[in-house]
């Protein structure tokens, strides 16, 4: 049997390892940045505490995938603050982008910028499907995420790349 | 976590350069984001439920208050039973309460039984039902306030004072009946911007009836495709 010691720093090292996914979850559901640290706060937050309801017949990406977009889902529905923020100081945040110099090139961060710009236009659950396509998530883990089959998955998916595409080869005319 | 597994079928030609490009955003995520340490420690020990913590337990609260209201009026009731007037504003009045003490009970089970780490549409879906049920019951609560001022009338009034008497007890039933209209009214209608009919809509935590069905309505079809 773990103890509460052992859970704290398995949570810690999970946070650790998937920091990029939820700040890729945030940054996709709120682009205001006052309620960034609302967002990921929440999110850890009910990681952390739904740890006991964690299901091991299903992939622990599966479990954090699901309480994540949840938390974001109804964070983008409401625009309500939690009001109970952890805080060290105003501008002291959980995460922080730190200028890691040699980034990807200037065409790449503009083709992401308009990546980002694409999914912050989509729908709430459109949002959640893409990015679980983009972090390479196999059809039946979207599927088994999301609720629906994984047909519906293929088909969602196939509608959104086209617009997708769509939008890239009006604005830069970068693929195709 | 991340492991890259393949995604199957069903891609567009090309499909695999948004792919690419997300993993080029998160390698540079990986390199840049920092994690403050304490903050993370700090949230782990968090002891308020933040979500559902205060509700369950004001919902409980009134489920209590709702039963204990109901006994009293139902002894009234029993006691009074030759007064016509009383008898159906009572029942009335116990009416509306059992409806509210069964829209609070469910509330208080959907908000006990929502879990997270379910799949997103059925979560979603129980969040929405969640919202219809707070509207709905505190919409209809509002209904009964007119009922109220007829449990005081006297069984027999004096005959120089009762013209007066109704006169009064008409007034105010029809103040009453307006205002439970009014908000009935309103608090169907979207109130995101309605300042304190929002609050109180907010403090009972939903925002709004149609919003809630609307999302019910989208959710459904996102899952027929």
């Amino acid at each position: 049997m773990s103890s509460p010691n052992d859970k704290q720093t398995a949570f810690l090292q999970l946070i650790r390892d998937n920091k990029g996914i939820l700040y890729k979850i945030c940054h996709s559901y709120c682009r205001n940045k006052d309620d960034h640290e609302d967002l990921m706060q929440e999110m850890i937050y009910q990681l952390w505490r739904s740890g006991e309801q964690y299901d091991p017949h299903f992939k622990l990406s599966t479990w954090m995938y699901r309480i994540a977009l949840n938390v974001a889902i109804s964070f983008y529905r409401k625009q309500t603050r939690s009001g109970v923020r952890v805080a060290l100081g105003a501008e002291v945040h959980l995460m922080e982008l730190e200028d890691p110099g040699g980034g990807p090139g200037e065409a790449l961060e503009e083709k992401i910028d308009l990546l980002q710009q694409f999914i912050a236009g989509l729908g709430e659950l459109d949002k959640a499907l893409m990015i679980l396509y983009l972090e390479e998530r196999p059809y039946r883990e979207i599927a088994e995420i999301l609720g629906i089959t994984e047909t519906n998955v293929a088909t969602k998916l196939s509608r959104i790349k086209g617009r997708l595409k769509q939008q890239f080869e009006q604005s830069k005319n970068l693929f195709l | 976590m991340n492991t890259g597994q393949s995604t199957g079928g069903g891609q567009l030609p090309g499909a695999d350069e948004f792919q690419q490009l997300w993993k080029v955003y998160d390698e540079k995520l990986q390199r840049s984001l920092r994690l403050n340490q304490e903050l993370l420690t700090r949230i782990q020990h968090r002891k308020v439920r933040v979500s559902f913590g205060w509700q369950i337990a004001f919902k409980l609260m009134v489920v209590g208050l709702g039963i204990g209201c109901n006994v009293v009026l139902g002894s009234l009731l029993w006691h009074f039973h030759d007064n016509p007037v009383f008898v159906v504003a009572a029942a009335l009045i116990i009416g509306f309460m059992s409806f509210a003490i069964a829209g609070y009970f469910m509330q208080f089970l959907l908000m006990v039984n929502i879990n997270l780490s379910k799949n997103i549409l059925d979560t979603q879906k129980q969040l929405a039902g969640l919202e219809a049920i707070i509207v709905r019951t505190l919409r209809v609560s509002f209904l009964q306030a007119p009922v109220w001022p007829f449990l005081f009338v006297p069984r027999v009034l004096p005959a120089d004072v009762a013209a007066r008497y109704w006169l009064i007890e008409a007034v105010v039933t029809i103040v009453l009946a307006a205002a439970a209209i009014w908000l009935y009214r309103r608090i169907t209608v979207r109130n995101a911007a309605g300042g304190w009919v929002k609050k109180m809509v907010d403090n009972e935590g939903g925002k709004s009836i149609a919003r809630a069905r609307a999302f019910i309505k989208e959710l459904e079809e996102y899952k027929k495709g």
